[in-house]
């Protein structure tokens, strides 16, 4: 810009005419340095009035900027205060770093690469691909939705439910399922009447046809076993072996020990002839929580014999 | 399995006869042959299977 000829300090605008105005100067020049000037002003005006004057360091302290458009510039800091941005993209293939105290969008919102902290609230918001990461679903209103599979590396929980509306269910069979009744209770339901329980002492109850949910004393071992010519286990659970200590003489051992030894003995015996228990007698012992020591007796001579079969189940 | 266990009592021999447990034949024995008896793992085969005079039977090493 020629105009920059000029100086700051008027004393100094000394140069020849008509790039300035010297003591002296003929009055046949002073035309010539005004129109100069006149040409110099004319030039700034469209400068900044056509984009083509670059301000190194404008100072914009206060006033509006009314229909401008600004086209290609970088703003670093910028703070905007008020007013609305209208089709314009926030974000480039470099997210920024920002924060807004309240962001509404009443159309379709895209995250491209984007990571969601916080609250995100939505009144209907659909997510159709990517992945949520370290992300807490649901709030104090369980959302409805589905998942094709849902994962979860910690713990899931669900509301406890009723027989009616059990809290674990499946689409189309909405009253049965699991649900809890109470504390440390697990609950199932079949078409909304309650048939099975694991109460809070961790007894096992369920309706099978006793008519109500009651509780179940399980057979905590059993064995089948043929006592004579090549002695044989038959079939067994929780049984480690059975000794054969004598005609008519056995020891069931059990592989994993009963709770106690005040459990309840079933034996059926048979073999040649009428057969019976005997448990704790003569040169047996007593019950223990790892072995049943028991004899097969006849019971008409009395004496152990064998039993082709020998049937024992322990219930505690 | 088809392997016992032999171990002499007061009145003659004991047979542990294994059952499908999922134990070995040495973790049975170590568990269900009386603390202190000394005991032999022999063949099902090597057992009589006339047991007329079962309470006769006696162990030897």
């Amino acid at each position: 810009m020629a105009y920059t000829k000029y100086s700051l300090t008027p004393a100094n605008n000394t140069a020849a005419p008509p790039d300035g105005a010297p003591e002296g100067m003929l009055p046949s020049a002073v035309n010539d340095t005004m129109r100069d000037m006149m040409a110099q002003i004319r030039d700034a005006g469209d400068g900044i009035r056509d984009g083509t004057y670059t301000m190194t360091a404008p100072k914009i302290t206060g006033g509006t900027i009314t229909g401008a458009t600004f086209t290609g510039n970088t703003f670093s800091s910028p703070v905007i205060s008020g007013g609305t941005i209208n089709n314009a993209t926030i974000g480039a293939t470099t997210a920024s770093t920002g924060a807004f105290s309240t962001l509404s969008a009443t159309g379709a919102t895209t995250f491209s690469g984007a990571t969601v902290a916080n609250t995100f609230s939505s009144s209907g918001a659909t997510i159709t691909g990517g992945t949520i990461n370290s992300t807490a679903i649901g709030g104090t209103t369980a959302a409805a939705g589905k998942f094709t599979t849902l994962e979860a590396t910690g713990v899931t929980t669900v509301q406890a439910g009723t027989a009616a509306l059990p809290a674990i269910t499946t689409t189309g069979d909405t009253n049965t399922g699991i649900f809890f009744s109470a504390a440390d209770t697990i609950d199932f339901t079949e078409g909304g009447a309650a048939v099975g329980q694991f109460d809070s002492s961790a007894n096992f109850k369920f309706n099978s046809g006793y008519g109500s949910v009651a509780t179940a004393y399980g057979c905590r071992a059993w064995v089948n076993f043929n006592g004579t010519g090549t002695v044989a286990i038959r079939g067994s659970g929780n049984v480690s072996s059975i000794t054969d200590n004598g005609t008519g003489d056995y020891t069931v051992n059990f592989t994993t020990a009963i709770i106690d030894a005040n459990y309840n003995v079933n034996g059926a015996l048979g073999g040649s002839t009428i057969q019976a228990i005997d448990i704790g007698n003569l040169s047996t012992v007593a019950p223990t929580t790892t072995t049943l020591q028991f004899l097969s007796r006849g019971t008409t001579s009395g004496t152990p014999i064998d039993a082709t079969y020998a049937n024992i189940s322990i219930f505690r | 399995m088809n392997k016992r266990i032999i171990y002499p009592t007061d009145d003659g021999v004991a047979i542990i006869v294994p059952a499908d447990c999922g134990l070995t034949i040495e973790e049975i024995a170590a568990k269900d042959v009386p603390v202190g008896k000394p005991y032999k793992i022999v063949d099902g085969s090597d057992i009589p299977t006339d047991r007329t005079f079962r309470n006769a039977w006696e162990f030897t090493e």
